[in-house]
């Protein structure tokens, strides 16, 4: 009998005979939602090829993105079938610096949201479930962090450790995370004194075990829909810093660094600045998608 | 009378200085080991503020609560939740949205260091009328009347000789609520539980338990035995409006 049951009905069983079933269940069930979005899919999809290309860029890119090709006879070309989206000032394929930047992109990316996520959530829960002077001090620090304009604070930052993409990406994070903070202690706040909450008090959990196994996990949706609308931001902030040249250091292929390497050619070599611009755009709106999606199905108060 | 639970002049106020609220003043009750006793009375009469006191969610800003003779310390020690326990009022509330039935039952386990979960996790699935197919099921895909199951099979996994109810069936259909009183008053009777229950519905308490108390305004109005409130032997006005008010209920329902 069991043998028949096809692997859908399996996932989507009411009565699950082990955890991994369940949780199994639960998360293709986020997953059917989701795939029932288009636009959802398109932002999963640009992601997904984001990551491809940044893993297989080696494979991918015809050319060297640091060496160029013949100075004389290979600069600035226009985009044709040799050069997809044609050449630089240094005569290196624009394609293959694209293909290269998006490891850059993705790793501020990851890196941002892998420092600003778990510092995010952890204040702002701590601060939510504790109240009192916990709140206060932790909620103020936040206000400090917030009162700063994140490009100026970022600028400030790599001023004072050097210019360079790890001091870019660290100065991202330690911008980005107090909305996240605030975020997680209003959901905290309204959490804190449910009779769930209660009910695991009654059991003798400590704070942490609460906070971490209870508090968290619901927290934890509406902080992953926040960060993933924010990448867009943050896309942009680093490709601002690339372009101030305060972020990615030549000859690094970094998206924002090569619109600002092309923008003296910017009436006559039209490809040379909109090709990265293109791809920072694209990216961007990718993450917008996806997020506004994961929004749709991960927060029980946008479902209709 | 050697009193299991004893409440001396509980006073609990919340918040301080012109906005404080006394939700409860000066209540004094005893529970004897095995019994069952009731606190009736309206909304905001301050009945749930006394079990929320006893188990340490609200504050006690002034007199005792004694268990086993012990005066409690706030916050409660360790070896209080194994004593005492307490089902809520709303199943849809009173379960994490994101945990299975077994983390549910599980966690309480772990927390107190019992090794033999598995075992207890489905005894205890068994005890309250549920199979071990509801073990790894979301609080979604219950109903109420499960869900109340659930939380009275958490309540009794760490196998506590107190247990308090607050209004466990006032969220339930009518029907559902006679199977969940008839589950609580088997589990009393299979595991000599003291009950100490709160509604505003004097039938069920009259199910239920042995001796009440009636509270209005944050104090003890009385203190009736069940065969007093079946003979209808109040002594104060406020209890023979409140028995007039649910016979008018019954009579016209029925």
């Amino acid at each position: 009998m069991t043998a028949t049951f096809s692997r859908r009905e399996w996932l989507l069983s009411e009565q699950p005979a082990s955890r991994r079933q369940a949780r199994l269940g639960q998360g293709y069930r986020t997953w059917l939602a989701l795939r029932a979005n288009p636009l959802a899919m398109i932002g999963l999809a640009i992601v997904v090829t984001l990551v491809v290309v940044a893993l297989l860029a080696n494979v991918i890119a015809p050319y060297d993105p640091i060496v160029g090709g013949d100075l004389r006879t290979e600069r600035l070309l226009p985009p044709s079938l040799t050069h997809l989206m044609g050449t630089d000032e240094q005569a290196r394929d624009i394609f293959s610096r694209l293909v290269h930047g998006s490891r850059i992109t993705l790793m501020v990316v990851a890196l941002v949201a892998v420092i600003a996520t778990p510092i995010g959530l952890l204040v702002g829960t701590t601060a939510g479930y504790f109240g009192g002077w916990v709140d206060t001090v932790l909620m103020r620090v936040t206000d400090i962090f917030l009162a700063f304009p994140r490009l100026i604070l970022a600028l400030a930052f790599v001023a004072a450790l050097g210019p360079g993409i790890e001091n870019a990406i660290i100065a991202i994070a330690i911008t980005s995370w107090p909305p996240y903070a605030r975020l997680a202690r209003a959901e905290t706040l309204t959490i804190r004194d449910t009779d769930y909450i209660n009910a695991i008090r009654l059991q003798g959990a400590r704070p942490v075990r609460i906070i971490w196994g209870h508090v968290v996990p619901l927290c934890l949706s509406s902080v992953i829909i926040r960060v993933t609308l924010d990448m867009a931001g943050i896309i942009l902030t680093a490709a601002g810093l690339g372009f101030l040249g305060l972020g990615a250091q030549p000859p690094q292929p970094e998206w924002g660094a090569m619109i600002a390497g092309g923008r003296r050619f910017i009436i006559d070599q039209w490809w040379v600045v909109t090709m990265p611009g293109l791809a920072i755009f694209v990216v961007s709106l990718g993450f917008n998608f996806l997020g506004d999606g994961l929004r749709d199905v991960l927060d029980p108060k946008a479902r209709k | 009378m050697s009193a299991l639970l004893d409440i001396r002049n509980l006073h609990v106020t919340f918040g301080a200085g012109p906005d404080a609220v006394q939700a409860v003043r000066g209540v004094t009750l005893k529970v004897a080991e095995g019994e069952s006793y009731g606190i009736v009375g309206e909304s905001g009469s301050g009945k749930s503020t006394v079990l929320r006191a006893i188990c340490g969610l609200a504050p006690t800003s002034e007199g005792s609560i004694l268990l086993g003779g012990s005066e409690l310390t706030s916050p409660r020690r360790a070896d209080f939740y194994r004593r005492v326990q307490m089902v809520f009022q709303d199943p849809y509330a009173s379960l994490h949205p994101r945990h299975t039935v077994d983390r549910v039952l599980s966690e309480p386990l772990a927390i107190h260091g019992f090794t033999d979960r598995e075992a207890r996790v489905e005894q205890a699935l068994t005890d309250v009328g549920l199979g071990p197919s509801f073990r790894f099921r979301y609080p979604h895909q219950l109903s109420g009347g499960q869900r109340q199951r659930v939380a009275v099979a958490r309540a009794l996994i760490l196998e506590p000789r107190v247990l308090l109810l607050d209004e466990p069936t006032s969220a339930l259909d009518a029907s559902i609520q006679a199977e969940v009183l008839n589950l609580l008053d088997r589990l009393r009777t299979e595991r000599g539980l003291t009950y100490v229950m709160v509604s505003h519905d004097l039938a069920v308490v009259a199910h239920m338990c042995d001796r009440l108390m009636v509270m209005q305004h944050g104090q003890a109005v009385e203190e009736l035995t069940r065969g007093a409130l079946r003979a209808r032997a109040a002594t104060t006005d406020y209890t023979r409006q409140l028995l007039t008010a649910s016979h008018g209920y019954t009579k016209a329902a029925s």
